[in-house]
């Protein structure tokens, strides 16, 4: 599948944050979307699920224009930088929905094994984002979106989830996004970078550099 | 198959409305408590349910509505199924305030 998004334009009081956005996204690719705070890296992937509509859009699986938002398709899942399970189910019973399978979970994070009866309200931010990002990688869903899956997540976690990103690419489009661009250059098989609302894919850490994101005499 | 026909969207809908349950009941056994008539209790509960749709609208509670998209549950089918369950449940209780 190749998911193509352009024709944006979305505005919040006045001020325009998409206008000249190509992004193309493949399966058996992980598309990195790279930027500075504010730039629209989260209200891009709000749109292309859907539960944000900007003024224009034009949103392509395999060519073909998607007139309705992604999500009532069945076939994307998207884990927001917010918090996205709701504290009156028990991790269990969330797995259950996304068809996850605990088991495999608690092999891969073994910390987790005692945790199946609990909500998620006893679960810390760090532990919290660990489950999320699994259920939606978990998800076998055609499209996945990330918004910041490392956030709040040790490096040994992260390391974990990047393994699991390689694996499901097989299936899905990913699409994701994060501050952490070191390992987002690393998991990515092809970056974009959003800069005054307009999108420039980006083929090395010196592009970066050139677009005022990162300073390599001291990031290197 | 429409996500409404799904039992899934249930199971979603029965979680999102378990947050309101205890106040739903309390309100339900209120109104039978002054004997309102069932139409009315329905119309009731029609309007605190579209109040409480457009609440998750306009706000940032909004956000929390995420979950159950990721389930193909737009915000209107959560907010149609939410109000079914409340309807099950008020006529459940009307109705056992009629035997007593």
């Amino acid at each position: 599948m190749i998911l193509e998004v352009d024709n944006l334009e979305l505005s919040f009081d006045n001020k325009k944050i998409l206008r000249g956005i190509y992004i193309k996204a493949e399966k058996g690719k992980v598309t990195g979307i790279l930027g500075r705070n504010g730039c629209g890296k989260t209200s891009l992937l709000r749109i292309i699920f859907g539960n944000l509509n900007p003024k224009y859009k034009n949103i392509r699986k395999d060519g073909k224009y998607q007139k309705k938002n992604l999500y009532l398709s069945h076939d994307i899942a998207y884990l927001p930088q917010h918090r996205l399970l709701p504290d009156t189910i028990k991790l269990k019973s969330v797995f259950q929905l996304f068809d996850a399978n605990w088991v495999e979970f608690s092999t891969l994070f073994d910390a987790f094994k005692n945790y199946t009866n609990i909500y998620p309200d006893a679960l810390s931010s760090g532990e919290l984002r660990i489950v999320e990002t699994y259920l939606i990688l978990s998800s076998n869903k055609k499209i996945i979106l990330l918004d910041e899956p490392f956030s709040y997540i040790a490096p040994i976690y992260i390391e974990k989830f990047k393994a699991l990103i390689q694996e499901r690419k097989k299936n899905s489009v990913i699409i994701i996004t994060d501050h952490f661009y070191r390992d987002i250059l690393e998991i990515s098989d092809c970056i974009y970078f959003l800069k005054n609302g307009y999108s420039k894919e980006i083929k090395s850490k010196q592009d970066l550099k050139e677009e005022g994101y990162i300073n390599l005499d001291s990031n290197n | 198959m429409n996500t409404i026909f799904r039992i899934k969207t249930y199971q979603l809908g029965y979680n999102f409305y378990k947050k309101y349950l205890w106040a739903s009941l309390f309100i339900t056994i209120l109104l039978v408590f002054f004997k309102i008539p069932f139409v009315l209790l329905l119309f009731c509960k029609l309007a605190l349910t579209t109040l409480l749709f457009f609440v998750y609208c306009e706000t940032s509670l909004a956000q929390t509505l995420v979950f159950y998209m990721n389930f193909g549950v737009s915000k209107l089918r959560l907010f149609i199924v939410f109000f079914l369950i409340d309807v099950l449940s008020s006529t459940v209780i009307f109705l056992i305030n009629g035997l007593v």
